[in-house]
């Protein structure tokens, strides 16, 4: 009790001293914060660092990135807790020129300051994760369960069809099958692929399935999913190639698989090359077996040939192997989504480490931070008034268009700009009046409240007008340079589209924030409100 | 300008007052000797007699009070040793409002304020004056430019310039307003003190100066930890005023300070805006409204009496005396003689008696002493319970 009340006079004194020197980051709470920030910071990097994990179990990312947003939003809380309470311009304290261009950066640093505690704690569990195994390690698993895993009589999901999600719908009309898409048929089509060369009781139905997959085009994805494809155009290539090349049901991308290529694996299947399939089999349980930190498999490669040779699934064993393919199963599923999370650690694959993300939360924090120095600058009631006005007529423009049936994004585009343009008119008009009244203080927020969103809304604009948000664009794109002449066809499949479409979307949001943030707010909105906040009342 | 000082202190001193001797001596020395040691002796003096005050003793024993008083002696020995720079005081208009005009309308209704238009300078306390909904608190609003006035011009010399008629958060900047219904704050009064001296310019060592300087001044020593909900209404203006009081403004406005003070309070709060005001270093206006006009003339330099919004006097206490014809006397008896009105008035320079159950007056000429009028009442076997002149109050304005 004694060190904690010397820790409060502490801080206590280190606050004052603050409030005398640094009153407006006083007022903002900067000393809380920063003491927040340490304590919150050293927790998570206590955390991060001490979670147990291993091969079998390591900790989802993700989950732990969802777990510490609880501090974050309390922190948050925090934030907005204090940048009510203080106002030292509603008080008509003293102020530089310096304040207009630290005000707004400052609010939005505070906004992203408590997400560094999911990133921190995601990241280093990422980092942690991905050096449970070595990369070279890592491969040989991947090897040993790629090459065995066509022999299994039970599928890892291996297998899928070119471009399926788009092109099932064309493949079917092709083949005069009157089918709807439903996501659910992907599991059912692979169910009946992993039968057809088993099984012969096929109803009606499988046989027109079976119809359609014949038409199609089949190819070994790989069990991981870090061994697929991941950029889109790279699908449609091989699909063209695929096509072109390959009659065989088992056909493969290939360029992206590990160890033996599949070609070789099959031939060696057709040839009932029965040495060539056990080796694989024994290959893959040694592993498994290493995986699992040498615990024993309790399975031969003789058990798994049996279940080959015989045709028999692997849920369907009801022999004394059940239990044990049962648990080699439940083994060899640990260790797929284990290796497949490891590798996407490895690769810092997940969402919150691309840099969409980060533009995210720079979006976030900055709507926030803007939302509130409006608050700030102005009467809590004025505020309500014009923020109730603002979605009023937000409802009202939405309302008119439905009743009539506008739906054209150009359009509702065209006339958010138009509302934009006038009423920012209007607001230069009544910022030279001498009294404020409500209808002043609604003038004065709204194109505020607009300019918030001013990146997002040039954002939309452009996507309106080039649509090059969408993958759309990118079809169209395709398409035009690969019917012109003159046109290196690899050109479209390669990266340097993507990094020119992101560059596009980066420099839109940091050049629209930069534009707000350093001219519009500091130069012209903030000395603006200033002025306002200080006009008499009409009455 | 010292010796006035000196005299004040040393009065206090003969008739025990070491609320008073403690203050004056802090100011003093505050405004003289800065960061002296005689300064920090009379800050921790101050410091210590706030600290036994706010133990619960209204009154101090008399063993303590002779320790005080004793180490208010060599202070006021000390301070006599200080020399001072007479301050200049050549500048001293701070509010020149001509004309003042304002117009409130809603449905059939409408209340019309002014024209006001009155001076003030630098140490005027001016006392806003009238009944409820006559337009005082209106008058404040306006000069605060909390709202708009709609003609009339108002000249503000804050800072010995005129600040532009557009800079409307400067003149703010210079403009400390204490509303009747004294606004929630949070945190600790300390914390809060040294925030509001902060954003007005003061900081690091100086904010510290002058906050420990306000915190003490004001009798707040043993409040400073406190939050809003653990001190007293009274308590509370003493804090607004000490929250004002820390960043210096130019003009100080008061919006019904009195209104929930007990006597003690209001007597200390009224001497501390004299004090102020008359501030030998950093002289500041000051405007206040109030219902308890003697108490407010006690301290005012300027009176601005308002009926229905229009102003029946606006200036000097001294004018108004001038502009009286007649003496007036308030008195109350014991019990009320037959025909004492006839007596009354048979007598040369009585000019009307007014009876009534409460508080009986008396007009006279002016070529009577108030003295003489009150020995004839005496002579008339009359025993009085009340007695007051109010030939210079402004008070019989309310009667008129």
């Amino acid at each position: 009790m004694k060190y904690i009340q010397r820790a409060i006079d502490f801080f206590n004194k280190k606050s004052l001293l603050w409030a005398s020197k640094y009153p407006k980051a006083w007022s903002l709470g900067w000393l809380t914060q920063l003491t927040i920030a340490v304590v919150l910071y050293s927790l998570t990097i206590l955390v991060a660092f001490t979670i147990p994990m291993k091969n079998t179990y390591a900790p989802d990312v993700r989950n732990w990135f969802s777990f510490a947003f609880i501090p974050v939003v309390f922190w948050w809380l925090f934030i907005v807790y204090r940048l009510v309470k203080y106002n030292s311009e509603k008080l008509f304290g003293n102020r530089s020129k310096w304040h207009n261009f630290i005000e707004l950066p400052t609010y939005i640093i505070q906004f992203l300051m408590p997400l560094f505690i999911p990133l921190a704690l995601s990241f280093i569990i990422n980092e942690r994760v991905a050096n449970l195994i070595e990369e070279s390690e890592l491969s040989s698993y991947k090897i040993a369960f790629e090459e065995a895993e066509p022999f299994f009589t039970h599928s890892y999901g291996s297998s899928d069809y070119i471009n399926y999600r788009d092109l099932t719908q064309k493949i079917y009309d092709r083949a005069g099958v009157n089918f709807d898409y439903y996501e659910d048929d992907t599991e059912f089509c692979n169910a009946i692929f992993n039968s057809q060369n088993y099984r012969s009781d096929f109803t009606q139905k499988y046989q027109d399935y079976r119809r359609v997959l014949e038409d199609s085009i089949r190819y070994h994805k790989g069990v991981f999913r870090s061994q697929r494809p991941r950029l889109y155009p790279d699908d449609f290539h091989n699909f063209n190639y695929t096509r072109d090349k390959l009659a065989d049901p088992f056909k493969t991308t290939s360029y992206r698989f590990v160890g033996d290529s599949l070609q070789k694996v099959y031939f060696h299947y057709n040839q009932h090359d029965d040495a060539f399939v056990k080796s694989k089999f024994r290959r893959y349980l040694q592993k498994l077996s290493q995986f699992d930190n040498g615990k024993k498999v309790d399975m031969t490669e003789e058990d798994l040939f049996y279940l080959f040779e015989n045709n028999i699934y692997h849920q369907e064993a009801r022999t004394e192997l059940y239990s044990k393919v049962k648990e080699l199963d439940k083994r060899s599923n640990i260790m797929v989504s284990q290796i497949d999370y490891m590798d996407t650690c490895k690769d810092r694959n997940y969402q919150i480490f691309q840099r969409e993300f980060y533009w995210f939360m720079l979006l976030f924090a900055s709507m926030w931070a803007i939302f509130f120095a409006t608050f700030k600058n102005m009467d809590w009631r004025e505020f309500l008034f014009s923020a109730l006005v603002s979605l009023s007529i937000l409802i009202i423009t939405g309302m008119t268009m439905a009743f009539y049936r506008i739906n054209e994004d150009g359009l509702v585009l065209g006339i958010l700009w138009l509302e934009l343009i006038i009423l920012l008119i209007l607001s230069a008009i009544y910022s030279n009046r001498k009294v404020r009244g409500k209808r002043a203080a609604f003038l004065k927020v709204i194109p505020h409240f607009i300019l918030a969103v001013l990146p997002i809304l040039i954002l939309i604009t452009l996507d309106e007008i080039w649509d090059f948000w969408t993958w759309d664009y990118f079809e169209k794109y395709k398409h035009y340079v690969y019917y012109s002449n003159g046109m290196d066809k690899q050109w479209v499949y390669n990266n340097a589209y993507y990094q020119m479409k992101e560059d596009v979307i980066f420099y839109t949001v940091l050049g629209s924030f930069a534009l707000y943030i350093f001219v519009l707010y500091p130069l012209f909105i903030k000395p603006g409100w200033v002025k306002f906040m200080a006009l008499p009342k009409k009455s | 300008m010292k010796e006035s000082i000196l005299k004040e202190i040393n009065q206090y001193l003969w008739s025990d007052n070491i609320d008073n001797v403690t203050k004056r001596i802090l100011d003093f020395t505050w405004y003289f000797a800065k960061s002296t040691p005689t300064y920090n002796s009379a800050l921790a003096l101050r410091e210590r007699y706030n600290l036994k005050r706010s133990l619960g003793q209204s009154e101090l024993e008399k063993e303590e009070l002779d320790k005080f008083k004793s180490e208010a002696k060599d202070l006021f020995l000390n301070i006599q040793q200080i020399s001072i720079q007479a301050p200049d005081t050549t500048t001293r208009e701070l509010l020149k409002i001509t004309g003042l005009k304002k117009k409130f309308s809603h449905r059939s209704k409408s209340f019309s304020f002014g024209p006001v238009s009155i001076d003030i300078d630098k140490g005027d306390i001016v006392g806003v004056v009238g009944e409820n909904g006559n337009g005082k608190t209106t008058f404040l609003r306006i000069l605060q430019e909390e709202i708009s006035k709609d003609s009339g011009e108002i000249e503000y010399f804050y800072d010995l310039e005129n600040i532009s008629a557009s800079d409307q958060y400067k003149r703010k900047n210079r403009t400390a307003f204490i509303p009747q219904r004294i606004e929630k704050w949070r945190g600790t009064l300390m914390e809060n003190l040294t925030y509001y001296a902060a954003i007005h310019g003061y900081k690091g060592e100086e904010n510290t100066e002058i906050v420990q300087y306000v915190i003490h001044r004001m009798g707040l020593s043993a409040f400073t930890g406190l939050s809003w909900r653990q001190i007293s209404s009274g308590y509370k203006l003493r804090f607004e005023l000490a929250k004002m009081l820390v960043w210096q403004p130019s003009i100080l406005i008061l919006d019904e300070p009195l209104a929930n003070l007990d006597i003690q309070a209001t007597q200390n709060l009224l001497n501390d805006l004299r004090f102020f005001a008359n501030s030998a270093v950093q002289p500041i206006g000051i405007l206040l409204t109030s219902q308890q006009l003697h108490e407010v003339e006690q301290i005012a330099d300027k009176i601005l009496f308002l009926r229905n919004g229009k102003p029946v006097f606006s200036g000097r206490l001294s004018d108004f005396e001038k502009t009286r014809e007649e003496g007036i006397l308030e008195f109350t008896l014991t019990s009320t003689p037959d025909n004492l009105a006839e007596k009354l008035l048979a007598f040369k320079g009585i000019l009307s008696v007014n009876l009534s159950s409460k508080v009986n007056s008396l007009h006279f000429s002016k070529d009577n002493k108030t003295s003489d009028i009150l020995k004839l009442l005496l002579d008339q076997g009359l025993e009085l319970t009340y007695f007051r002149d109010i030939t210079n109050s402004t008070i019989q304005l309310f009667k008129d």
